[in-house]
């Protein structure tokens, strides 16, 4: 009778796993599209320069971020079934275009300009030592610098491309921190416990047709 | 108008921050000498004398400023402030009696005249902001010992560029409102976030571990605010330019009426900020600026509990 009873609370307790699993695995769907649409709202908008290479609308910065989120675990089972929401603190920006949407969505200080590895080279005659470091896969066109837009860059800049200059500003400059994550956060915070209670619910119904 | 809730909420935040959590970070700078600068003055009128120092951090940088109330000294220890600031009972600006008010300072700006004579805080008021002392041509002021704000409290972004780090900045974003009992009442929750900006990573762990622990399982008043806040537009204490008797000029610190309790801070985090030193598309890096390169961000809920609707 006890072994009995053991049995039926560990397949209880499995099938509750499993229905809370598969519905929270559903409402990560629904969190991931307002994290995008956030981006979309708030960073896409925002730079009219064309030239910009630092653009969050550009596709290689837009499809790195989705897949980062997408990637994201957002539930994660075992004995204690948690459900993360990408925040600042947890969300991994660890590779080229998810170091720039980090530096936006962080905020920074200061005038900047985006400059090229070629109009750095030009400016600078010669990579900083940072520069030798660089990724040997990287396409040279696409590598871009963030630099403070300081007297010295005005100089060479007005050096070696004239006094109309070349650089793009980066458009971020001076810009305080953007947050994409809060709304989904708000959104799981307001609705977990209704989550919770629609699975139990379900589990009840899926217990009943069993024993029933 | 009066000021809304949020206002006094902001600013009695800002206060807190200020005068109370970051009071530690307070530096002394003595026998500056002083400069007089004929385009601000008005002779035998208005007659300015600025601080001329060479001090990194600027004492007048935007956010700093010079300490412009009295502490509670410790009487077994003179060297360590029971509290950052004195209150009493007296008269404010516009007449009405206080019995929580604070006077401007008597102690933390001492000005000199030429033969090293201290004189008297009523011949003269004292532009906190910018470090000016404006007399009207009775004295001639020589020198000056005085107190200031080492670090650089602001209340926007765009400001942070004007001053040299370390630099706070306060910023109060979007707010909740619920029910929190049957009837009238409400609970506001606004969402807070600090931005610390350092020189060099110990300051910004001492910064940062100063607020967390100004915040955790704490509480700080509302003030009313009056008449207005302990400055007025252009630096002097409010009323000090009607009045030279400092004890009827206090800074009025009664709390919000219609406010359950304090202000409290929940769910207090904190963590630093480290932004890539280079960067591209692909993998390479940014240079950024001394400002970002020791960050940190304080984040906290701001709970308010309000009676009526």
């Amino acid at each position: 009778m006890d072994k009995l009873s053991s049995n039926l609370k560990k397949n209880s307790l499995h099938l509750m796993n499993e229905i809370l699993i598969k519905n929270l695995n559903n409402h990560a769907e629904d969190v991931r599209k307002i994290i995008m649409e956030e981006y979309d709202t708030k960073l896409t908008s925002v730079v009219s320069d064309r030239r910009s290479k630092t653009n969050p609308g550009l596709p290689i910065y837009v499809d790195a971020f989705r897949t980062a989120v997408y990637e994201f675990p957002m539930v994660n089972g075992g004995d204690e079934i948690r459900m993360s929401v990408p925040d600042m603190s947890n969300f991994k920006f660890d590779n080229g275009p998810l170091r720039v949407i980090k530096t936006i969505l962080e905020g920074v200080v200061g005038k900047f300009v985006e400059v090229t590895l070629n109009q750095y080279l030009e400016m600078y005659k010669q990579p900083s030592s940072s520069l030798m470091q660089l990724d040997s896969g990287a396409n040279v066109k696409d590598v871009v610098y963030i630099l403070r837009y300081n007297a010295d860059v005005q100089n060479r800049e007005r050096i070696t491309f004239g006094k109309r200059g070349a650089l793009v500003v980066y458009p971020f400059s001076n810009l305080p921190p953007i947050d994409v994550f809060d709304k989904s956060n708000k959104y799981v915070e307001e609705n977990m416990d209704r989550w919770i209670d629609e699975s139990i619910e379900e589990f009840n119904k899926e217990l009943q047709k069993m024993y029933n | 108008m009066e000021m809304t809730l949020a206002r006094k909420t902001d600013l009695s935040l800002y206060y807190y921050i200020k005068d109370r959590v970051l009071s530690d970070f307070i530096e002394k700078e003595e026998d500056i000498t002083l400069s007089y600068i004929p385009e601000l003055s008005c002779r035998y009128e208005s007659e300015v004398y600025v601080a001329s120092t060479e001090m990194i951090p600027s004492p007048s940088d935007r956010g700093r400023g010079l300490v412009y109330f009295d502490c509670v000294v410790d009487p077994y220890d003179p060297t360590h402030c029971l509290s950052s600031y004195v209150t009493t009972s007296g008269y404010r600006a516009d007449g009405v009696f206080t019995s929580t008010g604070t006077p401007e300072q008597s102690d933390r700006v001492v000005v000199y005249d030429s033969l090293g004579n201290v004189i008297s805080g009523t011949e003269y008021i004292i532009d906190y902001i910018d470090g000016r002392i404006i007399t009207s041509g009775t004295v001639v002021p020589a020198s000056v010992d005085y107190y200031f704000n080492y670090i650089s409290v602001v209340d926007e972004w765009a400001a942070i560029e004007a001053s040299n780090p370390p630099v706070v900045v306060i910023d109060m974003s979007g707010a909740d409102m619920m029910g929190y009992q049957l009837g009238a009442g409400k609970k506001i929750i606004r969402k807070v976030d600090i931005h610390v900006f350092a020189s060099d990573p110990a300051e910004r762990n001492d910064i940062v571990e100063t607020i967390f622990n100004g915040l955790y399982l704490k509480s700080a008043p509302i003030y009313s605010f009056p008449i207005g806040s302990v400055l007025d537009y252009d630096g002097t204490f409010f009323g000090r330019k009607e009045n030279m008797d400092k004890n009827l000029t206090l800074f009025d610190r009664s709390v919000e009426s219609g406010i359950v309790g304090n202000m409290i801070f929940e769910n207090v985090s904190s963590r630093h900020v480290s932004l890539p030193l280079l960067m591209t598309r692909s993998m390479d890096e940014v240079m950024l600026s001394d400002l970002n390169a020791y960050r940190s961000r304080i984040s906290f809920d701001l709970i308010t509990y309000v009676n009526t609707n």
